[in-house]
């Protein structure tokens, strides 16, 4: 194969030179690498990406950022209690709550409306009734 | 207990995580508020995961923090002064040439690439750890991959030309 023509082994070249093929794969594309001159071009090429991405140092991670996350992390079970509970019994609780809230609240006006209506009547009853002997 | 267990973790593995967001948000400031960030989130959820999933959760915490940090750079760009220029006038003094050159052209990589190339190249992640931390297919780890490294070369060989160019006329 020529250098210009395109050969469907280049697609396993990556996975050839990251060790992820099992090994009649990789002796397939070893083999075939010997006489295909595409391939060849095409390896030599993925080697020069490799190079120029190792070119990369690595740098530390500065001390005080550590410290400054295990400082966090230890005052953090006292701040947040609640994010330690299963978040789905939180929810559930938070759920509850608010209904009921809601029912006691729909109960409690009930018996406040009820209560306040009798004693209208009653107030007004005997207010008509003051009235009425006041004018008398 | 727990903090113990995790200050072993946090050391074993800043350092990855600290690389890559360097990488990608290049900038050092965002990279160190991600890398906290992205550590206090693993610590709540330690205990929910599996020791063998530690590092792919770390990755795509630290992944995702990343893209809501640009996403927000972005909306923030558009009020203020290009994201480019400030990039320059942060980085590339105090750093060495060689990382400015790489990121540079990892800059130009989506940020599924970018995750790709470190998780496989500089953590030398097998193809089915990698499909861990994406969520995704081996298969489709080889070809984003395949991809992302096309991609690479491009912007090498574009990188070679403007070199080229440049001694050309200094010569």
């Amino acid at each position: 194969m020529s250098r210009n023509e395109k050969c469907n082994y280049s697609r396993k070249l990556n996975a050839y030179i990251d060790g992820e093929l099992n090994e009649k794969e990789f002796t397939k594309v070893r083999d075939h690498l010997k006489h295909c001159h595409f391939c060849q071009n095409e390896l030599r090429e993925i080697n020069r990406i490799s190079g120029f991405l190792s070119q990369y140092k690595d740098e530390d991670v500065p001390e005080k950022i550590n410290q400054q996350i295990l400082d966090a992390v230890k005052i953090f079970p006292k701040r947040n209690l609640l994010n330690f509970l299963p978040g789905k019994l939180v929810k559930l609780s938070i759920a509850a709550s608010v209904i009921l809230a809601f029912l006691s609240g729909i109960v409690l006006s009930n018996i406040a409306f009820a209560s306040t209506n009798d004693s209208t009547i009653e107030f007004g009853q005997e207010t008509l009734f003051s009235m009425y002997y006041e004018g008398e | 207990m727990d903090c113990d267990k995790f200050e072993v973790i946090l050391r074993k593995e800043n350092k990855k995580i600290f690389n890559y967001l360097l990488k990608h948000l290049r900038n050092r400031e965002d990279a160190e508020d991600i890398l906290q960030e992205t550590f206090i989130a693993f610590y709540k959820k330690m205990k929910n995961i599996d020791e063998s999933f530690h590092i792919a959760y770390l990755f795509r915490t630290a992944h995702n923090k990343a893209l809501n940090l640009i996403k927000s750079r972005k909306k923030k760009e558009k009020m203020t002064i290009p994201f480019e220029n400030m990039d320059h006038l942060e980085d590339q003094h105090s750093e060495k040439k060689e990382n400015v050159i790489v990121k540079e052209a990892l800059k130009k990589l989506k940020p599924e690439q970018i995750l790709l190339i470190e998780l496989q190249f500089y953590q030398q992640m097998s193809y089915k750890e990698i499909a861990l931390v994406l969520e995704t297919t081996v298969s489709a780890v080889d070809s984003k991959l395949v991809r992302a490294k096309k991609k690479l070369k491009k912007i090498i060989e574009k990188k070679k030309i403007v070199q080229e160019k440049r001694q050309e006329t200094v010569v």
